[in-house]
C-alpha cells in the first residue's frame, strides 16, 4: 500500500480513503494509544535501573523519567540534522556495545546445552540452614501455555509502522517508499524462520 | 534500510545464542532487565550493576524513535482536522513538530503516573494493554489492504507483495488469534483489567469521534492525492476527481491570494 499511495501521513490515512473516516479515525488514535503506552513502558524500567544503579531512594524515579524525556525532547526538537545525527551516533555506539558483546564468551564459559534447560529451585529451609536445589525441568508440549505466550510474537513488529514518517525528512520519497516494503520483506523471512524455531522446540517436546 | 533490517537480523541472531549459552542461563535470564549486563560484567571485571550504565544507549535510542514517531502521527491526525489544530505548529526550517512533541511527551509522563502509581503489577497491565491496541492496528490495516487489493486491483505499485492478499489473511488470522488470547485466554487480573480499559479508550474515542471530530475532520493534501489516484485507476467517480481538482484550484489560489 505503501509504494502505491505514498504518503507521510500514517496508516490511518489510507484506512480513511479505502474504509471509511470513522475506521481510519480508530486506527490513527489505536495507534497513538499504542506508542504512548509503548514508552511508558519502556521508560518505568528505566526508572528501575537508575534506582538500582545509583542507588537512589525509590521516590526518585519520576526524576529519571522526566530526565529521558527532556534529553529526547532536545534532540526532536531541534529535529532535521542534530536529530538524524545524534540518532546515526546513538545507532553505532549501540552496534558496536553489541559486537563487543559477541566477544564475552572469552571470559565467560559458555555451554548451549547446559545454561537454555529451564530449570526450577527449590529452597529448603532446615534449622538455621538454607539449601536451594535446582532441578531442570522436562519441557512439554501445552496448548494453553502457547496461547499465552503467543502475544510476545507482536514484538517483531513494533515500530516497522512509524518508519513511513520518517520519509518527509528525505529528498527522494520514491525511493524510501520502494525500500520499505523490500525491507519488511527480508523481515518476515526473519520472522518467518523464529517460527521454524518454536515449531522445531514444539516437536522436540512432543 | 535493507541494510540496517540485515544488521538488525544478524545482530539478534548472535545475541540471542550467546546470550543464552552463557551463565546464569535462560531461567535467571528472562527475569533481567538489562540481561546483557552479566557478561559485560564478567568480561571488563566489574560489578553488574556497573554494567547496566554500558546498556544505556541501547535503552535510550528506541524511545528517540518512538517520541519522534508518536508526535508525527499527532501531528498527522491534527492535519486531517481529527485533532485540534493548535497541534499542527512545527518549525518551518526543520519540520519539527513542536506542540505535537509537547502533547506527546506530556501523554507518555501522564500515562507513566497513573501506571506506576496506581496499579501494583503495572508491567502486566501496560504489556496485555500495548499489545491489544497494537493487534488493533494491525487488524484494521490488514482489512484496509484486502479493501484496496479488492476495490482498487488495478492499482500501480513500485513494489508488488510477493505473497499478495493472502499474506494480508494470514497476518489478519494471526493478530485475531492474538486478540482473542488476550481477551479470553489468559486467566490473570492483569489480563480483566486491559480489556475493560481498551473498551473505555474504544468508547471514548467513538464519543470524541462523532461528538467534535466528524464535523470538523477533512482530508489533507496527502489523502487528496490518495484519492485522486485511486479514482483514476478505476475510471469511475470521474466527476467526483473533476469536482476535487476543481476544489483543490480554487483551495489553493484562494489561500495563496489572500
Amino acid at each position: 500500500m505503501i509504494s502505491s499511495l505514498p504518503f507521510s501521513g500514517g496508516l490511518y490515512a489510507l484506512s480513511r480513503v479505502a474504509l471509511n473516516p470513522y475506521l481510519g479515525f480508530l486506527m490513527g488514535y489505536f495507534e497513538v494509544i499504542h506508542n504512548v503506552l509503548i514508552m511508558a513502558s519502556a521508560i518505568i524500567p528505566l526508572g528501575w535501573v537508575g534506582t538500582e544503579t545509583f542507588q537512589t531512594p525509590y521516590c526518585f524515579e519520576p526524576m529519571y523519567w522526566i530526565g529521558i524525556l527532556v534529553f529526547v525532547f532536545i534532540i526532536n526538537a531541534f529535529g532535521g540534522k542534530v536529530f538524524w545525527t545524534t540518532n546515526r551516533i546513538l545507532g553505532i555506539i549501540s552496534i558496536l556495545i553489541l559486537i563487543v558483546y559477541f566477544f564475552t564468551p572469552i571470559s565467560n564459559s559458555i555451554d548451549y546445552y547446559q545454561y537454555t534447560q529451564p530449570t526450577s529451585t527449590i529452597i529448603t529451609t532446615t534449622g538455621t540452614t538454607t539449601i536451594a536445589t535446582t532441578t531442570s525441568v522436562h519441557r512439554s508440549f501445552d496448548i494453553k501455555k502457547m496461547f499465552q505466550y503467543m502475544p510476545l510474537g507482536i514484538w517483531w513488529y513494533v515500530g516497522i509502522e512509524l518508519v513511513p514518517f520518517a520519509c518527509i525528512d528525505t529528498p527522494n520519497v520514491s525511493y524510501c517508499f520502494l525500500n520499505i516494503p523490500r525491507s519488511h520483506y527480508f523481515y518476515s523471512f526473519f520472522s518467518f524462520s523464529s517460527f521454524l524455531c518454536s515449531l522445531q522446540n514444539l516437536f522436540q517436546s512432543l | 534500510m535493507i541494510g540496517s533490517i540485515l544488521t538488525l537480523i544478524f545482530l539478534t541472531m548472535f545475541i540471542y545464542f550467546i546470550a543464552c549459552a552463557q551463565a546464569p542461563g535462560i531461567t535467571e535470564l528472562k527475569g533481567k532487565l538489562l540481561p546483557l549486563s552479566y557478561g559485560f560484567g564478567q568480561m571488563f571485571h566489574i560489578s553488574e550493576r556497573m554494567a547496566n550504565f554500558i546498556s544505556i544507549p541501547c535503552l535510550i535510542i528506541p524511545i528517540v524513535g518512538f517520541v519522534f514517531g508518536g508526535s508525527r502521527q499527532l501531528w498527522a491526525l491534527s492535519n486531517s482536522g481529527l485533532l485540534p489544530s493548535v497541534l499542527m505548529r512545527r518549525n518551518q526550517d526543520t519540520n519539527a513538530p513542536y506542540a505535537a512533541l509537547i502533547t506527546e511527551e506530556l501523554l507518555i509522563l501522564l500515562a507513566m503516573i497513573i501506571i506506576r502509581y496506581g496499579f501494583q503489577d503495572n508491567s502486566m497491565i501496560l504489556f496485555y494493554l500495548y499489545i491489544l491496541a497494537s493487534a488493533s492496528v494491525h487488524i484494521i490495516a490488514f482489512i484496509t489492504y484486502i479493501a484496496f487489493k479488492n476495490k482498487y486491483p488495478a492499482l500501480r505499485r513500485e513494489f508488488v507483495n510477493p505473497v499478495g492478499v493472502y499474506g494480508a489473511y494470514i497476518g489478519l488470522f494471526i493478530f485475531l488469534i492474538i486478540f482473542v488470547s488476550i481477551l479470553g485466554l489468559q486467566h490473570t487480573k492483569e489480563s480483566i483489567i486491559a480489556p475493560i480499559s481498551i473498551g473505555f479508550f474504544f468508547f471514548f474515542g467513538t464519543c470524541y469521534y462523532f461528538g467534535y471530530a466528524n464535523k470538523r475532520q477533512f482530508y489533507s493534501e496527502d489523502e487528496q492525492k490518495a484519492f485522486f489516484i485511486t479514482y483514476i485507476i478505476n475510471g469511475k467517480f470521474f466527476f467526483l476527481f473533476l469536482f476535487f481538482i476543481f476544489y483543490l484550484f480554487f483551495y489553493n489560489s484562494f489561500f495563496t491570494k489572500f
